[in-house]
């Protein structure tokens, strides 16, 4: 069980933010993860593995007014494996997560809707694994996935854990900035889960009714 | 050890169950893709909030503190539901009220007696019959929740949304084979939904498993006459039933449709 401190209401930024459409400014393309520094806007490459932070991640609702510059609102659910009632029509599930994206620097991916939640709950099964507290995973962008509703689509990305990674200098409390994350190793394919044998029969003594 | 023969050991099947029988019954389109190619359907909230919960009782029961026991049950559920929706947060809220009132209708049976084993095995109670029929027989085996000697009682919780009026057929084979593996014993199932309980022993436990014995009979013939790739083209399929119900894709995947 995950548990957290719901206090505040803001993260930190940069934040990692997933375009299914490529931003309107044309400075981002379709289908990709950039960071958003303030009005800076800069692609990232998280096929190279990105660390997550599942052990501060959030869950939520977020309600935007879709005004640039206005933050959204957020109500966080108290741990992320409880899903409060929707607060309103207007208000999506969304989630926060502290990231290192490499070479000591972090951002906090933060965003709500349709794709970046599938993206979420779709790895959430790989991320059930952890092998012990403090191990995070190194999660890379492993493919896209377009998504068709009665109106309207959209495209989330796939993520996949490379590796389980002891939580790196830049996720700790307090880190100095600039401690280096230890380079992400090429991403290797995930083995799959070996398949869970039955529970062996206890030992019993054999039935002697017969129909 | 008991002989599988024909269909049964033609596909290496060397046990049935009350949820095999049923599944085979129900939904042999399932059943063949879960019990002869091995891809099990994904188990659901509801089910997993059900195992929760007996671990809370029995915990409870066995004389661990109802907090401990509860947050142990919930860590659980959390365990395989990290990141939680508004269904799988439902079962979770489930769990606590749901093993309070199952133990509070429990207590009075003292404590359950359970069989010594080794760390990580299945400490339930392990109970089978054997159906024989013309040319073949088959062990069909159950593990029973929680006995009660002391009462010559057998008890089966029952987690639910709704409590019944009566045990559905399923739960009413299940029955009948734990009763007539425990012949000497009173098998009745305890139904708890976050609100109440109800203490259920429906069905006549032989009728039953007449009954039963004619699908397995059937089953039997159906996996003797076939290989499992020929199962699979042939075997009646039913898209809109329940037990596809969250396996849609491995659906898609398996039959392709």
């Amino acid at each position: 069980m995950f548990s957290l401190d719901t206090g505040g209401n803001g993260a930190n930024g940069p934040f990692l933010q997933w375009s299914a459409r490529g931003t309107q400014d044309g400075a981002i393309n379709a289908k990709s993860f950039y960071i958003r520094d303030g009005s800076d806007k800069t692609a990232y490459d998280a096929s190279k593995g990105m660390v997550l932070d599942i052990e501060k991640m959030k869950t939520g609702w977020q309600k935007s007014e879709g005004i640039a510059g206005v933050a959204p609102e957020w109500k966080w659910n108290p741990s992320p494996a409880q899903m409060m009632a929707q607060p309103g029509e207007d208000w999506k599930k969304g989630f926060s997560i502290p990231v290192a994206t490499g070479g000591g620097a972090t951002a906090t991916w933060e965003q709500a809707g349709t794709a970046a939640w599938q993206a979420l709950t779709d790895l959430a099964p790989q991320l059930q694994q952890q092998p012990a507290p403090g191990q995070l995973p190194l999660v890379r962008l492993a493919s896209t996935k377009a998504m068709q509703f009665k109106r309207g689509s959209t495209i989330s990305p796939v993520l996949e854990v490379i590796k389980w990674v002891p939580r790196p200098d830049c996720l700790k409390d307090g880190a100095a900035a600039g401690i280096a994350l230890a380079p992400a190793p090429a991403p290797a394919p995930v083995a799959a889960p070996a398949p869970v044998a039955p529970p062996a029969p206890a030992a019993a003594a054999a039935g002697d009714f017969e129909f | 050890m008991t002989q599988c023969s024909d269909g049964f050991a033609k596909h290496n099947i060397d046990h049935l169950s009350a949820s095999s029988i049923n599944l085979w019954s129900n939904a042999p389109d399932v059943w063949v893709m879960q019990y002869l190619h091995g891809k099990r359907t994904p188990m659901g909230a509801a089910a997993w909030r059900g195992i929760c919960t007996e671990d809370a009782v029995a915990a409870i029961l066995l004389g661990t503190p109802a907090t401990e026991a509860i947050d142990k049950a919930i860590a659980k559920f959390d365990g395989r539901y990290m990141i939680g929706d508004e269904a799988t947060t439902r079962e979770r809220e489930r769990i606590k009220p749901m093993a309070t009132l199952a133990v509070a209708e429990l207590q009075a049976y003292g404590k359950p007696d359970f069989p010594e084993v080794e760390e990580g095995e299945n400490h339930q109670n392990k109970v089978e019959i054997t159906a024989v029929g013309d040319g073949w027989s088959i062990p069909v085996i159950g593990y029973l929740d929680l006995v009660f000697p002391e009462h010559g009682l057998v008890i089966d919780l029952k987690t639910t949304g709704r409590i019944p009026t009566q045990m559905s057929p399923e739960h009413q084979l299940q029955r009948a084979i734990y009763a007539k593996a425990k012949g000497n014993l009173a098998v009745k199932f305890l139904y708890v939904s976050d609100k109440k309980t109800s203490l259920l022993e429906d069905g006549d436990p032989s009728e039953l498993l007449a009954q039963a014995k004619v699908q397995i009979s059937r089953m039997e013939a159906f996996l003797r006459h076939c290989d499992k790739d020929q199962a699979k083209a042939i075997v009646p399929m039913n898209t809109s039933s329940f037990y596809w119900s969250g396996a849609e894709a491995l659906r898609k995947e398996f039959y392709g449709v």
